[in-house]
């Protein structure tokens, strides 16, 4: 069974395209070094339109020739303040833009006018170099080092230092987990239910959390925070999967870059940790095969988070505890018995 | 090769969905076509794969072996039209629902009538995502330009005017929109569909010809009162399955050995609900429901004629938008064990990150069905608005969907179509066990032999019949009594008080004769009027709800809790 694989490598090349949503202007170049938050590109999106009656606006006859008012035209960018329709009387009246905009029409006096959003910007998510360029579109960015993929992300990017409260068996990532000494950097942390620890990174200036899990009362909450929150395994009281326990327990104090965007599983943005190191790495494979020996992860409950080895796929169909049936595959696990699982609620991690 | 449809014995369907890609064969046996087998696999359109032949292989492997029969050659493809030794299939049909929201913005002129019509058409597709301007209260054309851009529409169904009617108020918008293609990055420029005042087709045709795809399409609405969606439906079908086709790799090799085109799956289910209610030709006519992971298609047919609704909820994908949208609270209100209500918020946004999963926990199962009756209710009743019916009242009632098809005992799914759509009168329920109905449907294309013989071998497994009756009566009021003649001098009696939910057994296969004396002010059925008649046996028997429409469930939360545990035991869940 071909099966996406969620990545949680100590080291290997991370290479990411990013794309505008609409054409626009790539502001970096080939081989060019970008740090997780640079903006790479930019692009307007369309705006809100607006109707100016020069004639009403300026208070002029609509006999008078409309280049006696002004002499705009259809196409043109303007900045806000720009005139855009003027009498030549000794006392005389203005119109101007009246924000940014790009004027589309202009008939019978009327000018429609769109006016510019601020631009679009497009951010590296990661720290690396730029290995190519589609001229007004997007570029591949590649890193090496420590990847770890989220299933969460609130939207937002940053990098920082990583502090890691993190170690096995660890409970709730609570307000006693965060201080102060903690400000500007970007803190990992067990399963969250109160809002109060998520409201404390924002107090304390953290540049991040990575969680393991929220209650799904939090969603609204994190989606509000202003600095980036991804979760490794989802909702409820999910504790870290072992493997990525070990993974920030082993960089804690490393500079680390969190892209906390949506998972969108058509595309596959997804949300990341990347942890950038010297040396060299291989592309991970982006899916594969489960077969005996695939370390996998259980993705919902009973035992959520809980990573192990298949050690065997049945043939045909097998009612599990539900009463359901389907394809079960056996997994092995360190601390939990041998136990049988839809295949479907498996992860394949590499 | 195509053959000609006459000559199709051997049919394999394949259902697109949103997690799973279902195949299913279909074979002719002594001259009468009947379903042989399905099998299926995750759908492959997600990343890394972006492409539906993974999944369509590994669901033709299983068929394979399921069918035992070869469908596929030495090097993967399938095989088309059959060899002598039995190998391969003669027609191949389509259904798909699976793909990242398509979004349409729908503009009609007026409110009560082509805008209402136009947003009822779009919203007859899964996978999409539908949207509406409404000039009368966005009367500025400025706001008009910026909602329409706003909405960032990949189609846009524009209608209004009979034919031979309003001209200018047309000739407005189509002012507006072409401004807001010229707007639009070339990428990004929507493509119109056109189905309003035919008269102005050939000028909107020439004004858009530089500026955007423009598709004319019959009126929507040729006269007041007058709906005609064939022609445009099947338009914006072409562009849904055309849209698709550029998304996916194998789309389109798929498309050119398909024996006719792929539709959306609501469309082939449609078809079928249409045809069962020509079947059994009742006023009271058939409701279709098929609860998917993205969306929840709703059908009412009445001898021949049809109301699709798709929503956007389902117990996969659709998890995301219903949690958007509803309290999670609604949902609670099913549950008995306290472990499920405490764990019910989180585990459906969990779900909702990994729409494939099942549920592996009696817990989880729980959830789930209680997910899915709050969802049937959410999607029922705007349904049962638009086709203009006052309650759930229906002769038959198809239920699709893995959620209610493949319960571990058949009293689990009665539960939750009788907590869920709250039937009122008398009602067959139908499971459609092996997911046939869309690719059914697409089959009458081929040959409207195929659904109607599929469907007389029992292809659909009759769950229950229903009694619900309508009654104003307190809690524990005698409200009917009962005589049910099994043949053989078997005959049970029973008194049904208001508020109870009484199983009779009665296996599939056998009838059984039901004799009812209403007491005063109590209807048993609001349109069939006989208190005597015929009742065909189900997996569930016969089953008297007289709970009360709408079903109200005790506040007191530990009354709640055994009100729900006596419910179910009743019928075996």
């Amino acid at each position: 069974m071909v099966m996406p694989i969620s990545h949680f490598n100590q080291q290997a090349r991370i290479r990411r395209t990013r794309t505008l949503p609409h054409e626009g202007e790539i502001l970096v170049r080939r081989d060019q070094k970008v740090a997780a938050t640079e903006t790479l590109g930019n692009c307007y999106l369309p705006g809100r339109h607006e109707v100016i009656d020069l004639y009403q606006s300026l208070g002029v006859s609509r006999k008078l020739p409309l280049d006696a008012i002004s002499d705009r035209a259809a196409g043109e960018t303007l900045q806000k303040g720009d005139i855009l329709a003027k009498t030549g009387r000794v006392i005389k009246k203005i119109v101007r833009a009246p924000a940014d905009c790009y004027i589309e029409s202009i008939e019978e006096g009327k000018v429609l006018l769109e006016l510019l959003n601020p631009a679009f910007e497009l951010k590296a998510g990661m720290d690396g170099v730029i290995r190519e360029v589609n001229p007004n579109w997007s570029v591949v960015v590649e890193s090496f080092g420590c990847l770890l993929q989220g299933v969460w992300g609130n939207g937002q990017i940053s990098s920082g230092l990583l502090v890691n409260t993190v170690k096995p068996d660890a409970g709730e990532f609570t307000l006693g987990n965060v201080d102060v000494t903690m400000r500007g950097a970007i803190v990992a942390g067990n399963f969250c239910c109160r809002q109060e620890a998520l409201e404390a990174a924002v107090d304390f200036s953290l540049r991040g959390l990575i969680l393991s899990s929220i209650s799904s009362s939090l969603v609204g909450y994190a989606l509000k925070m202003d600095i980036p929150v991804i979760l490794l395994e989802g909702f409820g009281s999910i504790s870290m999967n072992p493997v990525a326990v070990n993974l920030l327990n082993q960089f804690d104090r490393h500079n680390i870059c969190l892209n906390a965007c949506e998972w969108d599983v058509y595309n596959g943005n997804r949300p990341e940790v990347v942890i950038p190191l010297a040396g060299t790495g291989n592309d991970p494979r982006e899916g594969g095969h489960l077969r005996q020996g695939s370390r996998v992860r259980v993705k919902v409950p009973p035992y959520a988070g809980a990573v192990g080895v298949v050690t065997q796929i049945r043939d045909g169909d097998t009612t599990i505890h539900s009463g359901l049936r389907g394809k079960c595959a056996e997994v092995k696990f360190d601390r939990l018995p041998l136990t049988s699982f839809p295949v479907t609620n498996l992860d394949i991690m590499e | 090769m195509s053959i000609p449809f006459t000559r199709v014995i051997s049919l394999l369907g394949v259902e697109i969905g949103s997690c799973n890609t279902r195949v299913v064969l279909f074979d002719q046996a002594a001259g009468q076509f009947h379903f042989l087998a399905s099998s299926s696999a995750p759908t492959s359109i997600i990343h890394p794969f972006r492409n539906i032949n993974d999944g369509l292989l590994q669901a033709l492997s299983g068929l394979q072996s399921a069918s035992s029969r070869s469908l596929l050659d030495d090097t993967s493809h399938l095989i088309l039209p059959s060899l002598a030794d039995g190998s391969g299939v003669d027609g191949l049909v389509v259904t798909h629902s699976a793909g990242k929201p398509i979004r349409i913005l729908t503009i009609g002129l007026l409110p009560d009538f082509s805008a209402k019509s136009a947003l009822k058409l779009a919203s007859a597709i899964p996978g999409c995502s539908v949207s509406s301007l409404d000039p009368a209260s966005t009367p500025r054309r400025v706001d008009q330009l910026d909602a329409i851009i706003a909405s960032e529409p990949e189609i846009i169904l524009f209608v209004g005017g009979t034919d031979h009617g309003s001209v200018s108020a047309i000739r407005k918008l189509e002012d507006v929109i072409l401004q807001a293609c010229k707007s639009f990055p070339a990428e990004h420029v929507p493509a119109i569909i056109f189905a309003g005042n035919s008269i102005l087709i050939q000028e909107l045709e020439e004004h858009f010809e530089k500026v955007a795809r423009f598709y004319p399409a019959a009126n929507l609405q040729p006269q007041i009162n007058h709906e005609d969606f064939t022609p445009a439906l099947d338009v914006l079908c072409d562009m849904v399955t055309g849209i698709r086709a550029g998304q996916y790799e194998g789309f389109k090799n798929l498309q050119k050995i398909c024996s006719t085109p792929p539709i959306p799956t609501s469309i082939g289910f449609d078809r079928v609900v249409r045809y069962l209610s020509l079947r059994y030709p009742s006023v009271k006519g058939v409701l279709g429901i098929d609860l998917g992971a993205a969306s929840t298609t709703l059908v009412s047919a009445r001898q021949g004629d049809s109301e699709i609704t798709v929503k956007p909820f389902g117990l996969g994908q659709g998890l995301k938008s219903f949690l958007a949208g509803y309290p999670v609270e609604s949902v609670l209100k099913w549950l008995v064990e306290q472990s499920s209500i405490d764990a019910a918020a989180d585990y459906l946004w969990q779900k909702s990150l990994n729409p494939q999963t099942v549920p592996a926990t009696v817990e989880t199962l729980d959830i789930e069905q209680a997910a899915a009756r709050e969802i049937m209710q959410i999607c029922l009743w705007p349904h049962l608005d638009q086709a203009g019916i006052p309650t759930a009242c229906y002769e038959s009632i198809l239920v699709s969907g893995s959620t209610l098809t493949r319960t571990p005992q058949p009293g689990e799914a009665l539960m939750m179509i009788l907590d869920g759509i709250q039937p009122v009168g008398i009602t067959s329920i139908l499971l459609d066990k092996n997911g046939i109905a869309s690719l059914l449907g697409a089959s009458a294309v081929i040959n409207t032999l195929i659904p109607v013989q599929v469907i007389d071998s029992s292809a659909f497994t009759n769950l229950a019949t229903v009694i619900a009756p309508v009654a104003k009566a307190k809690p524990g009021t005698p409200i009917l009594r009962v005589s049910i003649d099994y043949g053989q001098s078997s005959v049970t009696h029973l008194e049904i008080k208001m508020g109870s939910l009484v199983a009779f057994p009665l296996p599939p296969g056998q009838t059984a004769n039901i004799l009812m004396e209403p007491a005063r002010g109590v209807v048993i059925d609001p349109v069939r009027k006989a208190s005597g008649f015929k009742v065909f046996g189900g997996l569930c028997g016969v089953v008297i709800d007289a709970r009360g429409r709408p079903l109200s469930l005790p506040t007191d939360n530990d009354l709640r809790r055994q009100t729900l545990q006596h419910w179910a035991s009743i019928l075996g869940a």
